[in-house]
């Protein structure tokens, strides 16, 4: 990694509108509560999270769409033997009177 | 010649390929190029998708926001896709900015969460998308739940301006690094790693709206033809 970049020089402001517009540490909390390396950790994996679950329900959606296309394939199949089987007695009757 | 299907797939892996590159790429260029916040240290790198995250939520809320209008003026099944899938990427980035976030504030303010004006609306907003998916799967597929849901489309994207100016109007605690006048970033690397930010999750955005639109639409074009099966007397119940 590189060195530290250097930042603005100005002096930590008192007034809550300074405050806003660059990045300051709250005063006065000198004691490290939190470890900076594990909250990034802890985002990252957040993200990779959040991107695989939806994903996965993604997926889901799909397999859901895909037992309704099968259900719709075997009804036409079933419907398509039963009109096959209709032509076919229909011919056969047709065959007899003659 | 090519059937327009294979083309739209051949650019949809296209699109899948430079997102891949461009994510490896910034993931480089934030941990191994981008230099360390003097005062904050590491954690400030949360920053370079936290903010694109939003971004990012704000394009899934404005396709939703489009989707929903264009529904509205003239209903097709391809428009209330749109719309959905942008309601959801809306929601998926909402959910990762509110997560980093609070990691982040727990390191700059010493507390996960602050009722802050930008902090609420966000979190308000985020919660009007929750709610936009929460009633298409439970409201059904009827033409009058989905008018209805576009309707909270288009008023759900009246709070996002308020999100942006909440910090210029009412102050608050939350930083405001990107500004007209060149912002907060002070070392070109940080501005860089920030624009790659931008990019990758513009495209990550554009590639879920794309797949999720699909599958949406999909769903409707099966349930018109299960529609159409019933109306011929099949029946499309699935047995035991």
């Amino acid at each position: 990694m590189r060195d530290v970049a250097p930042f603005p020089s100005a002096a930590p402001s008192s007034t809550p509108d300074d405050r806003s517009t660059s990045f300051q540490a709250v005063e006065g909390n000198a004691k490290e509560q939190y470890s900076g390396g594990a909250l990034l950790v802890t985002a990252y994996a957040a993200l990779w999270v959040v991107l695989f679950a939806w994903v996965a329900i993604v997926w889901r959606k799909q397999g859901a769409l895909n037992m309704r296309l099968l259900d719709l394939e075997r009804v036409i199949d079933k419907a398509a033997a039963k009109a096959d089987e209709a032509g076919a007695r229909a011919e056969v009757t047709v065959t007899k009177k003659k | 010649m090519a059937r327009p299907g294979r083309t739209l797939d051949g650019l949809f892996y296209a699109l899948l390929g430079v997102t891949a590159v461009a994510v490896i790429g910034e993931l480089y260029f934030i941990f191994l190029v981008a230099p360390i916040e003097a005062r904050m240290g590491i954690v400030q790198k949360i920053f370079y998708f936290h903010v694109p995250s939003w971004y990012a939520m704000y394009l899934g809320a404005g396709a939703c926001f489009l989707g929903s209008l264009a529904y509205l003026v003239h209903a097709t099944d391809a428009r209330d896709a749109f719309a959905r899938a942008g309601a959801e990427v809306a929601v998926v980035f909402g959910a990762i900015g509110l997560i980093t976030g609070p990691l982040w504030g727990a390191k700059a303010w010493g507390s996960f969460w602050t009722w802050d004006p930008r902090l609420t609306t966000a979190l308000l907003s985020f919660l009007i998308y929750v709610a936009y998916l929460v009633l298409r799967a439970f409201a059904g597929d009827g033409s009058v739940e989905k008018r209805f849901s576009a309707a909270l489309g288009v008023l759900g994207a009246a709070n996002l301006p308020i999100i942006h100016y909440s910090v210029q109007k009412w102050g608050g605690q939350h930083p405001m690094v990107i500004t007209g006048s060149g912002g907060g970033l002070q070392h070109p690397d940080m501005k860089l790693a920030l624009g790659g930010g931008f990019l990758c999750f513009t495209l990550i955005a554009a590639l879920m709206l794309w797949a999720r639109a699909r599958v949406e639409l999909a769903q409707s074009r099966l349930a018109r033809a299960e529609a159409d099966a019933i109306d011929l007397g099949l029946d499309t119940r699935t047995e035991g």
